[in-house]
């Protein structure tokens, strides 16, 4: 995945939002320019069809379109990625999506593990109670171990991605991710972020 | 919608400073595959020119010991004798990684232990700092607080500079954590949980070893001499 973080300046996200702002119609070309790669890249690893990941692509410059204003985010590309990330799961959660494969079925397999009471419990919490106790819980892990973790399940990276990136061998970092997922549990539970 | 797909939605709405924190880590590293593939020839020929002079200093060691050392493995400071080296090469068996909490010993200074019964020795080595196995960056925040609390507990520790080959010819500094450690206070180390440790005599990429003099005590901004 090329990240645009390291090769967009903060001025260019900043030109980009002010055309989203000011209503431009080149807002979306622009967005598209400088982080069209990235956001397919999200949606091709959850979706693994190149179709679908245009389509939810070309969904997430639309939402951005009716997003900015009111909101002004301040990384363009978290807050784009953030969207494709969030259609392209609506659509994986088609029957059709789901037998094609891709990264999305393990890595949801994976975080089962990490449900207090197991993956049949219902209802786990509130979303945004959720949210918080995460951006917590990730705050209590070495720089490493966090960093593995989000290139996983925000990132939804195939481990040997996550491997080259990261200069890390793959049973490391399933090492690294088990024992994550493992903390992760025993925080939501500590949280009690169970029914 | 059912857990498991909440918890990844949820997992969406980590904070940015996290993911850039992450993006920043990726971006650091210095060779992803693209990058291996293309600088495959420029590394190989840094590989071969790095291997010819680590041999070289290896004969240099055998054949001529007081051209690096001397007297002996240990050279005088004024805080007394100094262990930054050993002779003889690192058996490939003792590069192991550790785990949170645990302590590996690299064959020379465990070697260097037994050569130096003086007990106000002090051993200049290099801190490989470890958590869930994996190596941490130099210049992160968990090294600079790890450094921090064994500097609380009144060990001096801090970074050392050494450098490497880059380029045709070029030579570049790079920095690692280090200690300035007597025998007890290595053998007793008060090792966090949250880190796996291993302790080694660094050596720039010719082979010389790396002197207190390119040590630098957490907190200071001045070398010890």
């Amino acid at each position: 995945m090329n990240s645009p973080s390291s090769s967009t300046s903060e001025s260019q996200d900043e030109k980009i939002i002010d055309l989203f702002w000011n209503r431009s119609e080149s807002a979306i070309g622009e967005a598209s320019r400088e982080y069209g790669r990235y956001c397919y890249s999200i949606s091709y690893h959850i979706l693994r069809s190149t179709e679908d990941a245009e389509e939810c692509v070309n969904d997430t410059w639309l939402r951005t379109w009716n997003a900015i204003p009111p909101q002004r985010p301040g990384k363009l590309s978290f807050f784009v990625g953030r969207i494709v990330r969030n259609l392209s799961l609506d659509k994986f959660r088609s029957k059709k999506a789901k037998r094609r494969g891709g990264e999305m079925s393990p890595i949801l397999e994976e975080l089962s593990e990490a449900i207090p009471g197991g993956p049949d419990t219902e209802s786990l919490v509130l979303d945004r109670e959720l949210g918080r106790v995460i951006n917590d819980f990730l705050r209590t892990l070495p720089e490493n171990a966090c960093h593995l973790f989000l290139a996983r399940y925000w990132h939804s990276m195939p481990l040997a991605e996550i491997a080259a990136k990261f200069g890390v061998k793959e049973n490391n970092i399933k090492a690294s991710l088990f024992r994550t997922r493992g903390k992760l549990k025993e925080y939501l539970e500590k949280e009690g972020m169970q029914p | 919608m059912n857990n498991e797909e909440r918890l990844y939605q949820a997992i969406g709405e980590v904070d940015d400073e996290l993911l850039e924190r992450m993006e920043r880590a990726m971006a650091e590293q210095p060779t992803g595959r693209a990058d291996r593939n293309r600088n495959k020839g420029r590394l190989l020929w840094q590989a071969a020119l790095s291997s010819v002079l680590i041999a070289a200093a290896a004969l240099l060691l055998i054949f001529n010991d007081s051209l690096f050392h001397r007297d002996g493995n240990v050279t005088y400071t004024a805080s007394g004798p100094v262990v930054d080296r050993a002779i003889g090469n690192e058996s490939s068996s003792s590069v192991v990684t550790p785990g949170n909490g645990q302590i590996v010993y690299f064959d020379s200074v465990r070697r260097a232990f037994e050569t130096n019964k003086d007990s106000r020795t002090k051993y200049f080595v290099a801190i490989d700092l470890f958590a869930d196995e994996m190596p941490l960056n130099v210049g992160s925040f968990d090294t600079h607080r790890e450094l921090k609390r064994l500097q609380e507990l009144g060990l001096q520790v801090g970074y050392a500079e050494s450098w490497t080959y880059q380029g045709e010819g070029g030579q570049v500094d790079y920095l690692y954590a280090a200690g300035l450690l007597t025998a007890e206070q290595l053998k007793n180390f008060p090792a966090s949980s949250e880190y796996g440790y291993a302790f080694r005599f660094a050596t720039n990429a010719d082979g010389t070893p790396v002197t207190t003099e390119n040590f630098v005590e957490a907190g200071s901004r001045t070398k010890i001499k």
